[in-house]
């Protein structure tokens, strides 16, 4: 299964950019056929879970904002998904979760009791008799024992989940209404958030990097050094993770200094991030 | 009696559907009376997605207005292809709908959509709307589905994929099956949405 179906003819549909032929046909099949209506669906997902990731392009996210968003469902729809995305529950040491989602924490449940059940069978097992701790030796052995006599049997722990990671781009200031300005609503259980910052010009980010994340009042909340040019055609000049507990409730402004060879920093463009 | 134990709002309103019409349009979706209920919302719900997708609103609105044409039509013509009929009907009604609600539907301000896509709401209280809104509607689903439809979406790139594999094959379902499902469950979480909000900013008028 697939995330990103990437249907060209598909996408500039839905985008508002295929010509009135091109619409015809793909009308003309999806009206007849359940399964062409699928794709279109299926398509508009990968779309709209690529632009709440912050993987669309640059020019399809333009186009997204511009033509999709322009209708109330469909910005209800991003919604939507932003919200059943954030609804799971990750059990992360250090996440955020509310009391509602407990009850869709059934993989957990499910583990835990594997794990009881494990014990339980180790439990009932016959064993021999307890070794004090400190006279174990080779002789008390059987040959075939090559493993410590603690280790349960049945499935390894499942190791540590990778940390949830929720990405968002920004746009600099410069290039923003003042009016517009970005909301983020970090989902519950986020553990570091991926800002990728769109650049004023073309030119990439060649020398290294930083970043520094400040409250409206001038407050330094977070610095930490930037992957720069991460994928100049997508207009992305920077990328930097931070720690989702970095970000409460707030507004704030985001600037990335760029660093020279004798060690100089400019700031290279600011954004402003408001976080709810 | 499915046909009609689904389409119960049919005749509530001031359409000018007749029952006899209802009948006939649902006799040339299918002389089987259930297989022709099925089919009249497999219809349906294409039309709204067409509307939805092409920026006609509301989509359910426009939708019933189409298959009300269709039915009428059906009383004067000989339709060979009804499917692509009702097309043909949808672009009409959609270019009219565009003619009088120009001004809301060609909304291209591009700082204020863009302003409108980081902040799908306008303000805290339609913030707090919209949550209240999502939780109590997804509250109501059946515990299976809110399960299914949270864990649908569950993860990032690869864990996600993985995550919908492991589920299509927990459910014993094809991948389309689980979208198709999952798009359904969602469409009606969606409408429970919207339902909602719009009920409480009525309250708040």
């Amino acid at each position: 299964m697939k995330t990103a179906h990437r249907n060209p003819l598909v996408r500039r549909y839905l985008l508002g950019e295929a010509t009135d032929e091109e619409c015809e046909a793909l009308e003309r099949d999806y009206f007849e056929n359940e399964t062409a209506l699928g794709r279109v669906e299926s398509e508009e997902e990968a779309l709209i879970e690529e632009y709440l990731s912050g993987r669309l392009n640059a020019r399809e996210h333009d186009l997204f904002e511009r033509w999709y968003l322009a209708s109330p469902a469909h910005r209800q729809r991003v919604e939507t998904i932003r919200r059943l995305s954030a609804s799971h529950p990750a059990v992360l040491p250090g996440s955020r979760t509310d009391g509602r989602t407990w009850r869709f924490q059934y993989q957990w449940v499910a583990l835990a009791a594997a794990l009881m059940l494990a014990v339980g069978a180790l439990w009932i097992i016959p064993r021999k008799p307890a070794i004090p701790a400190g006279q174990r030796s080779s002789d008390t052995r059987s040959p075939d024992a090559s493993t410590p006599t603690q280790t349960p049997p049945g499935p390894l722990p499942a190791p540590p989940p990778p940390p949830r990671v929720f990405a968002f781009s920004l746009r600099p200031i410069q290039t923003r209404g003042a009016d517009d300005v970005p909301r983020l609503v970090i989902p519950n259980g986020t553990d570091v958030v991926t800002l990728q910052l769109e650049g004023t010009s073309d030119r990439g980010g060649l020398d290294p990097m930083r970043v520094e994340i400040r409250t409206v009042n001038g407050q330094s909340v977070w610095k930490g050094s930037a992957a720069g040019a991460v994928a100049p055609r997508s207009g992305i000049l920077a990328r930097v993770d931070v720690p989702a507990a970095s970000l409460p409730a707030d507004d704030y402004i985001v600037v990335l200094f760029e660093i020279g060879s004798g060690g100089s920093e400019r700031q290279r463009d600011s954004y402003f991030l408001r976080v709810r | 009696m499915v046909a009609w134990a689904l389409m119960p709002h049919r005749f509530d309103d001031d359409r000018t559907i007749s029952p006899a019409g209802f009948e006939r349009l649902l006799f040339r979706l299918d002389p089987d009376v259930d297989r022709a209920a099925l089919e009249y919302e497999q219809l349906r719900r294409t039309l709204v997605k067409f509307f939805d997708w092409r920026g006609g609103w509301p989509p359910d609105e426009c939708a019933d207005e189409t298959l009300d044409r269709l039915a009428r039509k059906l009383e004067e013509v000989v339709v060979d292809n009804i499917r692509q009929y009702a097309r043909g009907i949808a672009r009409l009604v959609l270019l009219e709908r565009r003619r009088h609600h120009e001004a809301s539907l060609t909304d291209t301000d591009a700082n204020l959509i863009a302003a409108r896509a980081a902040a799908p709401t306008d303000g805290a209280d339609d913030t707090e709307r919209l949550r209240d809104c999502f939780d109590r509607c997804l509250d109501g689903f059946p515990d299976s589905s809110r399960a299914l439809v949270i864990d649908y979406y569950a993860g990032e790139r690869t864990s996600k994929i993985n995550n919908r594999r492991r589920l299509a094959s927990t459910l014993g379902l094809s991948d389309n099956a689980l979208r198709s499902r999952v798009q359904r469950l969602r469409d009606r979480l969606e409408h429970c949405v919207h339902e909602c909000v719009s009920r409480q900013e009525r309250l708040h008028q």
